[in-house]
């Protein structure tokens, strides 16, 4: 189930993730089929990094779809699967269906979105069975999957499409999940969690319920529906701690066998087929398309009498028979060893599972549990990662084990214990190691009992001997444990797969005899003693700190599996005391070296994920050890010898070249001597302390944060992309915050003003005094004296608090690269299957904006960017019949200009021909032909801003419905920006978006009306007049002036929000005139009260709506301003005039009465 | 549910025992009262700054401590009798609705009463002091006088306003 708590987190990194991986999938598919490994590799990270958390945080939705893509992807890796736009297509839509799944994640905590369609295509194309047909069934799927993403409701409408093929998927999905079902259903019995199980089986249900529903077998689906139901009953009964019965399960699959015979009789084929061919590739695919198939298909390989459990009996044959076994609790001979879960969990009180029943039982698994590894070859990657799980957990252990002797709190360590075999537990299930599984659940309980029983005062010894037996067995098992560690490690760390996968090979086989370990010259063992130095010092200083943690855990572990690597190398020495020696040694050393051992916190954390801070330290260190650690890297890159003492030695040239930062021609004749080797991980472990140290200061949270930086500055490195490396340059913060600190910044800007309001006043009163009180001026030299001193702090205040809102408005500041990379997928995607070719250009992407400006900009821009490809650039072959190159361009830049940033978006396409608009416009209803007829091209432009306008002929998918470029007038004015448009016909379209660079501060233009003070944003203001009363003449009944050649209406303020004035009859006036964008008018003032910075207070929405007002400021007085919404109030006024024309059309009519346009000229309360 | 059942008879043990605070204040010579977490503080009159266009009762803006406030005369909201003679010392009442703070104009501002909150009735079905029932949350005897306990959820009602405002403008 989800773990909420981590949500957030995940929800961030998977966001992170998914762009990275849509610009890599875009670059990829500009290659057009030349596979770049690079950025393969780059895919490849993103999606198992979110695979990953995914599991981690319980997605299950994401996690299988990453998995399968990432299967997918290995294979494109591999060269087993080339990259046609069928499946660069399926990636992409992968990623779309994460990223949909990650939105409905944010918003209802739960994944809604059903991803089967997707696998099942993804499962197509990795089986390569029928490649056309794939690409077919592709193709009709598509144009579906868009119009209605929840894959349920897709499903519906292709019924009607019932053939061979879709029954075909049907029956695969029916293969894959009654096998597993199946499989599940023996689970149960044995398994400590129940509900788990329960919960797997019920999901793997309901995609067979949709698969039903799909093909339209009503009685299949009602008989899923049954079957879940029950498995929820049951699940309920669990949970209030009662025990179910279980059988039902059983009922319901033989159900099914019996209609659908096919289920398991396909299997059996299956897996007759395979077996012939097992380790080759076609195998290999098998096995990755099902790894339900794959999990059977070993009892073959296997003694299957020696198997102690049920779970990998061969299904085809007597499952039957194994379950009837299990159900009745029948426990015979061999499966005594495996059940006690069960039985355990039923009396509390039962005794300890018989060790030596353990130990066989674990010793006859072991070569099945081998196979099951070499089996995942074609996801080595996967189990590498388990085997570093594995790996991390017993020495954890076993560390604990350690501890468990001289510990006081013995309980809390053994469940420390119990919580790292329920990790190993759930790993092994994901890996679908089942016996793996099953032993750690025994495990589990087994110490649960020791546990119960410490409580009564004894048992400690107990516990220890169950955690090394147990501990024992698996390194025996695995034995990787010990000696991988290094290969596994690399193995992550380093993307170059295959390179890894050779090196992988030799060292497992050389490692696990160990013969050259035992060679070891002593400076090799120095070497590998030392970066044990960092593990160890910090691990015990860290872990007495707070041992509860888990990245104590993590680091404990690591500290135990250097001591097993000591123990390994010197084989007989006894494990203490050369640990010992070892500390000493390195204390020697590191003084030796004058490296003072740095703070405990930092380390810990840098010990806990070496690899990943390897890069972070490497830029912390600065200049002269990156590029070299980039050469060295390049260099071993092709190498793939076994792991030798070579390698140890370079690592130890490197540590003790690192504190002395040398130079760079005596690292380069040293590492060329020794033999390079491609093994990041012992230079890390050296690099990292030195880094450390320069960095000491660190607080803790930051070095959180630099563990997250370092990883994405590694994936850089390792991605050869030679960008500096940006670690630590950003923290995340919650936004309430900033907004927090804004709105006091804004109150300082208020106070601010307040000051400088106060040393006015102070002016004038030194002025009266001067004149009235006839005081002479060395009488008023003190208080004129003050003055200045006032007015000089009212600076300095006014000095400091500029730049710290400068300051805090940058804190919001991103760059609008941010905006701009989500375009090429735009562009993508609408000339996808259009003949048309565009090249999108960015510039001035560094330029930074406030963060909820790039945020409202978005939608604005993706219609501009839609017009532009869709109505603006011509077809390759249009274009090149006008002799303009075949592949069009749109650029999208931006800078700044004064307090503003402006965007331009131009397009070099067939541009906006102003007759057409005019055309349309008329055509439509919006405007007569004789209004037509008067307004200049650039006002035509601005038609197509208009609601409802769209020259386009018919809708298309993408754009015609006159939509578009309303929405994007109203967002633009949201933030009062403005936009203008050019067009030259036949050269193309520019549009210029100019806005505010945060919408929290404006500056504005202060006027006064009666006793209002009202404001309008500066962005909106064109220019101020003063004109005389005779100059305003009035047609049908609208006041207007004319100015350069244009007529324009003018409004009255005091008129539209009816204030009292008492100087009606004034000769002259104030006019302001404002645009909004398509339209500009005057409003008339009684008083300009000049320019000033105001913060945006909101206003609460009813008095907002339709009264003309976009929100209020804090005058410097502490008085209240409405600041005026231009557009808004411009259409208020124009309705206000329309009532009031026809109002005065119905009283001329009714009463003939004359003089009335005077009238309402003069007096227009007359009128209302 | 048997969570739910028992949460229930929780709340309706907790009902039975619990006093519930109200800040009384009067308009005219009706009192009213306001569950006292609701108030955020009551100020006498500050400078408002009126809104134009905006429906009459809506008595304009205030700044509360930079941020701005919209007041409300509440015998306008509600319809009351006009008063004869408009107080000059009034009190503002700012209260914390769903967190859409506001603020509201009364009369005078009493005490603050306890009052067990089984002794509130539901509002009688004839229409009290001119009032619309529709605003009314409760009544309750104190003695001497009813008190009327009003649902400013119901008040600030925003489509209602809205439409107010939309009839006061035309």
């Amino acid at each position: 189930m989800i773990d909420t708590s981590m949500l957030p987190d995940f929800i961030i990194e998977a966001q992170e993730h998914l762009e990275e991986m849509e610009g890599s999938l875009l670059r990829l598919e500009q290659q057009k089929g030349q596979e770049s490994r690079e950025i393969m590799d780059e895919i490849f990270r993103s999606a198992h990094t979110i695979k990953g958390a995914a599991q981690f945080v319980g997605i299950d939705r994401i996690a299988e779809l990453s998995h399968k893509l990432e299967n997918l992807l290995d294979l494109i890796r591999k060269g087993e699967q080339s990259l046609t736009p069928v499946v660069t297509d399926l990636l992409i839509e992968g990623k779309d269906r994460i990223t949909k799944l990650v939105e409905e994640l944010e918003r209802n905590q739960s994944e809604e979105s059903e991803v089967e369609d997707l696998l099942i295509r993804i499962r197509q194309i990795v089986e390569g069975d029928a490649p056309e047909e794939t690409e077919e069934h592709d193709e009709d799927a598509q144009p579906e999957m868009e119009e209605v993403k929840p894959g349920l409701l897709a499903e519906e409408s292709m019924n009607e499409e019932h053939d061979e093929e879709l029954y075909n998927i049907f029956l695969q999905q029916l293969k894959e999940n009654i096998p597993f079902l199946y499989a599940q259903t023996v689970e149960l019995s044995l398994s400590v969690d129940k509900q788990d199980v329960l919960y797997r089986c019920s999901d793997s249900i309901k995609s067979l319920k949709s698969s039903a529903n799909y093909m339209g077998y009503e009685k299949l689906a009602k008989h899923y529906s049954d079957w879940q139901s029950e498995i929820s009953k049951a699940i309920e009964q669990l949970s209030s701690g009662k025990m179910p019965n279980l059988a039902f399960m059983q009922d319901y699959i033989d159900e099914i066998i019996r209609s659908f015979p096919q289920a398991m009789e396909g299997y059996s084929d299956k897996e007759d087929d395979a077996r012939p061919e097992a380790g080759t590739l076609l195998q290999e695919e098998t096995v990755s398309e099902s790894d339900f198939d794959h999990f059977f298909d070993q009892p073959d390989d296997e003694d299957e009498d020696e198997e102690p459990a049920a779970p990998v009996e061969p299904l085809a044959t007597d499952l039957d028979a194994a379950l009837q076994s299990i159900f009745s609790e029948d426990e015979e001979g061999e499966e005594v060893d495996l059940s006690p879960a069960s039985t355990v969990e039923e009396e509390l009180v039962a005794p300890l599972p018989s060790p030596p029943a353990f130990r066989s039982s674990q010793e006859r698994k072991l070569p099945h549990l081998e196979v099951e590894m070499d089996g995942e070859e074609h996801d080595q990657e996967l189990a590498s990662i388990f085997l570093k799980k594995l790996q991390t957990d017993i020495h954890f252990i076993e560390g604990q084990v350690n501890q468990l002797a001289t510990a006081t709190d013995k309980k809390e360590i053994l469940q420390g214990c119990q919580d790292a075999i329920a990790r190993l537990a759930s790993s092994a299930n994901y890996m679908e190691y089942q016996s793996l599984s099953a032993f750690c659940g025994a495990w589990r309980l087994a110490l649960q009992e020791d546990i119960a029983r410490l409580d009564l005062g004894e048992g400690a010894a107990d516990a220890s001997k169950t955690l090394q037996r147990f501990t024992q067995e698996i390194l025996k098992v695995y034995p990787q444990v010990i000696t991988h560690q290094e290969p596994e490690e690399a193995q992550v760390a380093e993307t170059e797969k295959l390179d890894t996968k050779k090196l992988d090979e030799p060292l497992a086989t050389t490692l696990l005899s160990l013969p050259e370990t035992e060679e070891k010259t002593s400076e090799t063992a120095a070497a590998e003693e030392q970066s044990e130095l960092t593990a160890e010092p910090t691990s015990s200083l860290a872990d007495e700190a707070k041992e509860e943690k888990a990245d104590d855990h993590e680091l404990f572990s690591r500290l135990s599996s250097a001591l097993e690597q000591n123990m390994s190398q010197t084989g007989t020495a006894s494990p203490d005391d050369h640990v010992d020696s070892v500390i000493e040694q390195i204390m020697d050393k590191s003084e030796e070296q004058k490296l003072t051992l740095p703070s405990p916190i930092p380390l810990a954390s840098v010990a806990d994920e070496e690899e990943e801070v390897m890069s972070g330290a490497a830029a912390l260190l600065s200049v002269p050890l990156l590029p070299h650690h980039k050469e060295e890297e390049k260099k071993a890159k092709p190498l793939a010898t076994p792991l030798g003492l070579a390698d140890k030695k370079q690592a130890k040239t490197k540590e003790q070249q690192a504190p002395k930062a040398a130079d760079k021609e005596e690292q380069q004749t040293e590492s060329a001597a020794s033999t390079p080797i491609t093994e990041p991980k012992p230079k890390k472990a050296e690099v990292v302390p030195e880094a450390v140290l320069k960095k000491l200061e660190l607080p803790v949270q930051e070095t959180l944060d630099k563990e997250e930086d370092s990883e994405e500055a590694e994936d850089k490195q390792t991605a050869g992309v030679s960008r500096k490396p940006t670690a630590r340059s950003s923290i995340r913060v919650d936004a309430d915050k900033i907004d927090y600190l804004m709105n006091q910044v804004g109150e300082l800007v208020v106070s601010r003003a307040y000051f400088a309001q106060l040393v006015n006043e102070m002016r004038s009163l030194q002025q009266q005094l001067l004149e009235d009180s006839r005081l002479t001026k060395s009488e008023l030299k003190p208080l004129h004296e003050f003055a200045f001193r006032l007015s000089e702090a009212g600076i300095h205040l006014g000095r400091v608090s500029n730049e710290l809102q400068e300051g805090v408005m940058k804190i919001r500041m991103l760059p609008i690269e941010q905006l701009f990379k989500r375009y090429p997928r735009l562009i993508r995607d609408l000339t996808h299957r259009t003949d048309k070719d565009v090249r999108l250009i960015t510039q001035g992407e560094e330029t930074e904006l406030d963060k909820m400006v790039i945020e409202s900009m978005s939608d604005p821009l993706i219609h501009i960017i839609r017009n532009a490809v869709d109505h603006g650039i011509e077809t390759t072959e249009e274009r090149k019949r006008v002799g303009k190159p075949a592949q069009g361009t749109l650029i999208l830049e931006a800078y700044h200009e004064s307090d503003h940033i402006v965007l331009e978006i131009s397009d070099d396409g067939k541009g906006i021909d102003p007759q057409r608009i005019r055309m349309k416009a008329v055509e439509k209803g919006l405007f007569t032909s004789d209004e037509m007829e008067r307004m200049s091209d650039l006002e035509v432009l601005r038609i197509i801003m208009e609601p409802g306008f769209s020259t386009a002929e018919k809708t298309t998918e993408t754009s015609g419905r006159g939509v578009g470029m309303d929405v994007v007038k109203k967002n633009i004015e949201r933030l009062n920006g403005m936009i203008e448009i050019s067009s030259k016909p036949g050269q193309g379209t520019k549009m210029r978006i100019k806005i505010p660079l945060t919408m929290a501060i404006i500056q504005a233009l202060m006027v006064r009306v009666g006793r209002e003070k009202f404001t309008i944003p500066l962005t909106t203001v064109e220019e101020t007049l003063r004109i005389f009363r005779h100059e305003i003449s009035v047609i049908e009944g609208v006041d207007v002036i004319h100015i350069r050649d244009i007529t324009m209406p003018i409004f009255r303020l005091a008129k539209i929000y009816n204030i009292d004035r008492p100087q009606e009859g004034e000769d002259k006036m104030f006019v302001v005139i404002v645009s909004t964008g398509t339209q500009e008018v005057g409003l008339v003032v009684d008083e300009l009260l000049g320019q000033e910075e105001v913060v945006i207070k909101p206003l609460a929405d009813y008095l907002r709506t339709e009264s003309g007002f976009g929100g209020a400021t804090i005058l410097g007085d502490g008085g209240i301003s409405l600041i005026l919404d231009i557009p808004e109030l411009v259409k208020l006024a124009a309705d206000d005039q329309a009532d009031r024309q026809e109002e005065r059309a119905k009283s001329y009519q009714r009463k003939r009465r004359k003089r009335i346009v005077n009238a309402e000229q003069t007096q227009p309360q007359t009128i209302h | 549910m048997p969570e739910g059942f028992s949460a229930d008879r929780i709340a309706d043990r907790e009902e039975k025992e619990q006093l519930m605070q109200l800040v009384g204040f009067t308009i005219g010579k009706e009192q009213f009262g306001v569950d006292i977490l609701m108030v955020q503080e009551i100020i006498r009159s500050a400078p408002i700054t009126s809104v134009p266009n905006s429906p009459d009762f809506i008595e304009g803006v205030i700044n509360l401590r930079g941020n701005i406030i919209p007041v409300i005369e509440l015998r306008k909201r509600l319809g009351l009798y006009r008063k004869e003679t408009v107080p000059k010392d009034s009190w503002i009442l700012i209260l914390d609705i769903e967190g859409r703070v506001t603020g509201f104009i009364v009369d005078s501002v009493t005490k603050v009463l306890k009052i067990v909150e089984s002794t509130i009735e539901p509002p009688p079905e004839v229409v009290m002091a001119g009032l619309a029932n529709r605003y009314i949350k409760g009544v309750c005897d104190i003695g001497s006088n009813l008190l009327i306990l009003l649902d400013f959820n119901r008040i600030l009602m925003t489509d209602e306003l809205r439409q107010l405002s939309s009839i006061s403008g035309e």
